[in-house]
């Protein structure tokens, strides 16, 4: 095979060299996890979520790994607050790594706070948590109300220069919640965040997390988040998709992008495969890719969706 | 590729798994020391010295607790610990089920260690002796041993912990003896034949062992302490500082050279 292939792409008016980042939530809240990241290769490094105010999470156990593959977690958004965002976003930069700023906020105001603070520190976009299943009064619960969205979305996009992006959960209401979010300025969609679960420790007869509730992640989920790139890109097409839930491996990723998506987030496949994660993905679609006869990775973007 | 006969994982390299541990024994060794014996409900696989398990309560509360001893085949586990607050007060008192995640800490010793080895540790390092002292034996080696307390009254009879046939010495002191203990023993006429310094503790305690290494030109080999909170490498709080390690994956274990900007070593070795 001598064909060129192209795996590079463009999204958020960032060049990457290719469409593979981690997951918020996946390291990435102190300066030493760039360095990690780095050595996993992804294209972009997505923060943990920032708050304004430095929050210690839920207290252990936050996690448990299922036996169907999926990972359940309850944070509970751990993070040092805005006084942490110089640092790794810092430590990011130095190593020509673009970043993206997660922020989660309770009230428009904070996440309007915080994104500034994140634009000011040097974040080349930012991606609004909308979405976070397990901590409350910062997520879900606002993610679920199309209005809510509209306004956050709006507030932020007006108040800073670099991209948004609205990560959004799974609800029935979707595609309206999408649409609010792209006409109030998001210039792309994360979809989808972790899932609201529970997992129940049968011997005990107590749900395991301390938080009763989770966010599931993992291959489980893979088919529901590809279901939603496709039904969301099929009734906003050209729009940008970063996809997010249980990508493993190339074949999960590649779904994602002939469903609508142009970069891809992973966060069980670099817990598990960690360096090796991202360089097999990329082999899988470049032999793909030349499978297919198809020169550059951007072409395949939204293919399943040709009506 | 771990499994048992109804867990399936998928092909994602050594997964983690998840078990509950039935008490079959707890016991208080000294004033402040517990051992517990608990039966598992599945194998969660091969155990390497210094590896750990996330043990707890379900909806109450999880901590990190180094394996003492495994038994496979009977899928028996021993951890030993310090009790020190509300969590560990319960694991030692009368409770049936414990949940257990693991095994954590990828790094296994047997990479690193050489012939003769002098183990210098404390506190919550005393619950790796049983696993270290019969992987030892396995392997035809010679363990001595520093065991440091907070006070002398933590001093416990150490024949409760750890099977005393084995080649080496056990010494027992308290923190403000070691600089004295170690200086003996970096004057004592065996001291060149260490080829590992092995040690586990705080900060100050790994500094003087990787130095202690550099000086006898021995292999330094150390097993931190920090924070865990989710134990798979997804969170970032058990990041080595100024280091690029995650301790539940990249640790338990690490050479002093890996860890030389977090310890401040001069040397790097």
């Amino acid at each position: 095979m001598n064909m060129e292939i192209d795996l590079s792409i463009e999204v958020l008016g960032l060049r990457l060299i290719h469409p593979l980042m981690n997951a918020s939530g996946i390291l990435g809240h102190m300066p030493e996890h760039v360095d990690i990241l780095k050595s996993y290769g992804v294209s972009a490094i997505v923060t943990k979520t920032f708050t304004l105010k430095p929050r210690e999470g839920h207290k252990e156990p936050i996690i448990v790994e299922l036996p169907n593959g999926g990972i359940l977690n309850s944070m509970g958004l751990p993070n040092p607050g805005i006084i942490g965002l110089e640092r790794i976003i810092k430590s990011a930069k130095s190593r020509n790594i673009p970043v993206i700023v997660s922020v989660g906020g309770s009230s428009i105001k904070e996440f309007s706070e915080v994104a500034i603070k994140a634009e000011e520190a040097g974040a080349n976009a930012i991606e609004l948590n909308l979405s976070c299943p397990h901590t409350k009064s910062y997520g879900l619960e606002l993610g679920q109300d199309p209005l809510i969205v509209y306004e956050v979305v709006r507030e932020v996009s007006g108040s800073i220069k670099v991209p948004v992006v609205a990560k959004l959960g799974l609800t029935d209401r979707i595609i309206e919640i999408a649409g609010k979010a792209l006409e109030a300025g998001a210039r792309a969609l994360t979809l989808i965040n972790t899932i609201k679960a529970m997992y129940i420790d049968i011997f005990a007869a107590k749900p395991f997390l301390s938080n009763i509730y989770g966010g599931l992640s993992g291959p489980p989920i893979h088919p529901i988040a590809v279901r939603v790139v496709y039904d969301v890109y099929r009734e906003y097409e050209g729009i940008e998709i970063i996809a997010a839930g249980g990508a493993i491996d190339w074949h999960s990723v590649a779904e994602f992008l002939l469903a609508g998506a142009k970069a891809v987030q992973l966060g069980t496949a670099l817990i598990l495969k960690r360096e090796k994660a991202i360089p097999e993905i990329l082999k899988g679609l470049y032999v793909w890719l030349g499978e297919l006869n198809i020169k550059s990775l951007k072409e395949v973007v939204g293919l399943a969706n040709r009506k | 590729m771990r499994s048992s006969n109804y867990i399936t994982m998928y092909d994602l390299g050594e997964g983690f798994l998840y078990t509950t541990g039935r008490v079959v024994d707890a016991q208080r060794i000294g004033q402040r020391f517990c051992r517990l014996k608990l039966r598992l409900g599945r194998d969660l696989g091969e155990v390497s010295p210094f590896q750990f398990v996330m043990a707890g309560l379900p909806g109450e509360f999880e901590i990190p607790l180094t394996v003492s001893m495994y038994n496979r085949e009977k899928l028996i586990l021993d951890l030993f610990f310090k009790v020190r607050e509300y969590s560990t007060e319960k694991l030692c008192g009368s409770i049936k089920y414990i949940s257990l995640r693991g095994f954590y800490g990828k790094n296994r010793l047997n990479l690193v260690i050489g012939d003769k080895v002098l183990y210098i540790t404390e506190d919550l390092g005393f619950s790796s002796l049983p696993l270290l002292i019969s992987w030892i034996k396995k392997n035809s080696k010679v363990l001595d041993v520093i065991m440091v307390f907070e006070n002398e009254s933590e001093i416990f009879e150490v024949a409760k912990l750890i099977d005393m046939d084995f080649s080496g010495r056990i010494v027992q002191c308290i923190r403000s003896d070691l600089e004295e203990r170690l200086d003996l023993v970096t004057k004592s006429t065996t001291s060149n034949t260490w080829k590992t310094i092995l040690a586990a503790g705080g900060r100050e305690l790994l500094k003087k062992a990787c130095e202690l290494a550099y000086e006898l030109g021995a292999e330094g080999v150390i097993a931190p302490y920090t924070r865990i909170k989710c134990g798979i490498g997804a969170c970032g709080y058990c990041i080595i500082p100024r280091t690029k390690y995650l301790l539940c994956v990249d640790g338990p274990i690490f050479k002093c050279s890996e860890l030389a900007s977090y310890l401040g070593l001069e040397h790097g070795d």
